[in-house]
């Protein structure tokens, strides 16, 4: 099956999706198993793969792209509502 | 691994055999424009100042169209200048870098710019029958500097066009090759990490210094970076913080260590990775890393963009399918399998090596096709 989301470091914690998924869908990986969507997520948006407590790191590209500001469940949209970065 | 390139009796070899118009000074603008014109083929390279220029803003200013004259790529120059002393620079310059060379000064043809253009594109016209006689000879793609860029760019950009060039970059490090990229601004919020990849101390000093005073200067104009960036149009495309976009930015330099932190312009030593500081503006990055000694560009678009180096082949490169299928007289390289899912980065990758070989070697890019090279030379101050 052509996936449909990609991991774009081994250590990352999100998963970009590379076309827009309705709530309930799992997301296609290469060699990794999704947890399915709790909402509607578009076109190059993030998706949890793991749990993050409130305040823990989100990873992607292999690197801390800001910290959850609540806590985050696998499958669940990350962006503005429960990301912020350091600086901005 | 090879490519097809032009040996120089000094530093890395050429991917082309340019002659180049090189008009050091806006008054020799209009006249060098007629002499490229009258010889097809030429890359004309016209600084639109050359006088007046006071401090650091005239060290710089020579130091570019000096490394432009001598670049790997060009075969052989032309220089056009408004009186003999100004012109003698940029011809020991390209005389010091083993290439044939003619200097033309309006002082030295009693300011009578028809004639002098007139004796240049004949004096062109010689050059372009020994360029065509010079063959091309193998190359170790140790012998590469691929210089990369993005501009335009959208939520492909970062997760597969960025990447893939990065891939590229890697490909050509573990070759035993050079790559740079640049745009200090895009380092804002990812630069501690840029530190810590550098090899050396003073160069993760220097790279976090080069960050910090380009973000003074926006501050000092009143301009504050951290506010509104990632702006609405990267929210909607999915891009939440600016630690995000700055690494889906510089993800186009790869994965290898910085082996240094460059001013703008400044030689590229190489081998290894290097980040060059440079405005944010395309035509001003890229120059200044041809200038650098580049001799390839790999230049990302989201949307599409026209723009390339007039010195140094560009590949533009686009994740977008849309872009890809809008703009197949633009594109080089379509990577939007990546983004659809189709294919994977290591699926592309041998086919953008293959690509970048044959470009390197002689295939012309869309931009050569299209005439869409131009070198566009950075000013650091005011004139007096």
């Amino acid at each position: 099956m052509t996936p449909s989301a990609i991991l774009l470091h081994p250590d990352d914690t999100v998963i970009c999706l590379l076309r827009d998924h309705a709530a309930g869908a799992v997301p296609v990986l290469a060699g990794l198993v999704a947890p399915a969507l709790h909402c509607d997520i578009a076109l190059g948006h993030k998706m949890a793969l793991i749990a993050h407590a409130s305040g823990a790191p989100v990873v992607k590209y292999g690197a801390v792209i800001g910290h959850a500001t609540c806590d985050i469940a696998p499958g669940d949209h990350v962006h503005l509502h429960n990301l912020a970065g350091v600086l901005a | 691994m090879t490519f097809q390139g032009f040996p120089r009796t000094t530093g890395r070899p050429g991917t082309r055999n340019h002659l180049v118009v090189l008009s050091v000074c806006g008054l020799n603008g209009p006249g060098a424009r007629r002499v490229a014109a009258a010889l097809p083929g030429s890359v004309l390279i016209a600084s639109p100042y050359g006088r007046g220029h006071v401090g650091p803003d005239r060290v710089f200013h020579r130091q570019m169209l000096c490394a432009l004259a001598s670049h790997p790529n060009a075969g052989a120059v032309l220089v056009l200048a408004p009186d003999d002393g100004l012109g003698a620079i940029f011809g020991e310059a390209v005389r010091n870098a083993g290439r044939p060379v003619a200097v033309f000064s309006l002082q030295s043809w009693d300011e009578d710019g028809t004639a002098m253009t007139a004796a240049a594109i004949k004096a062109g016209q010689d050059m372009q029958g020994d360029l065509a006689r010079t063959a091309r000879a193998p190359c170790p793609l140790s012998d590469l500097l691929v210089a990369m860029e993005c501009g335009h760019s959208d939520a492909s950009s970062g997760i597969v066009a960025n990447p893939l060039t990065g891939d590229f970059a890697d490909h050509v490090i573990a070759a035993g090759g050079a790559a740079v990229f640049s745009e200090t601004l895009e380092w804002l919020g990812c630069e501690t990490g840029l530190a810590a990849r550098c090899t050396m101390p003073a160069m993760a000093e220097r790279l976090l210094t080069l960050v910090a005073a380009r973000h003074a200067i926006a501050a000092q104009a009143g301009h504050n970076l951290l506010i509104g960036n990632p702006g609405p149009q990267n929210h909607s495309g999915g891009i939440t913080t600016l630690e995000e976009k700055s690494l889906g930015a510089i993800s186009k330099g790869g994965t290898s260590p910085i082996s240094g932190a460059l001013a703008e312009g400044e030689p590229i030593p190489g081998p290894g990775l290097y980040a060059m500081d440079t405005p944010t503006l395309s035509p001003e990055s890229i120059t200044s890393m041809v200038a650098g000694g580049a001799q390839l560009v790999i230049f990302t678009t989201g949307q599409g963009n026209p723009y390339a180096s007039a010195l140094a082949p560009t590949i533009k490169l686009t994740g977008n399918p849309a872009t890809a299928a809008h703009l197949p007289g633009q594109i080089d390289f379509d990577a939007s399998p990546g983004f659809t899912g189709a294919r994977t980065r290591a699926d592309l990758l041998p086919e953008l090596v293959a690509l970048a070989l044959r470009i390197c070697s002689g295939d012309t890019t869309a931009a050569e096709r299209n005439g869409d090279g131009d070198e566009v030379i950075s000013r650091l101050g005011p004139s007096v």
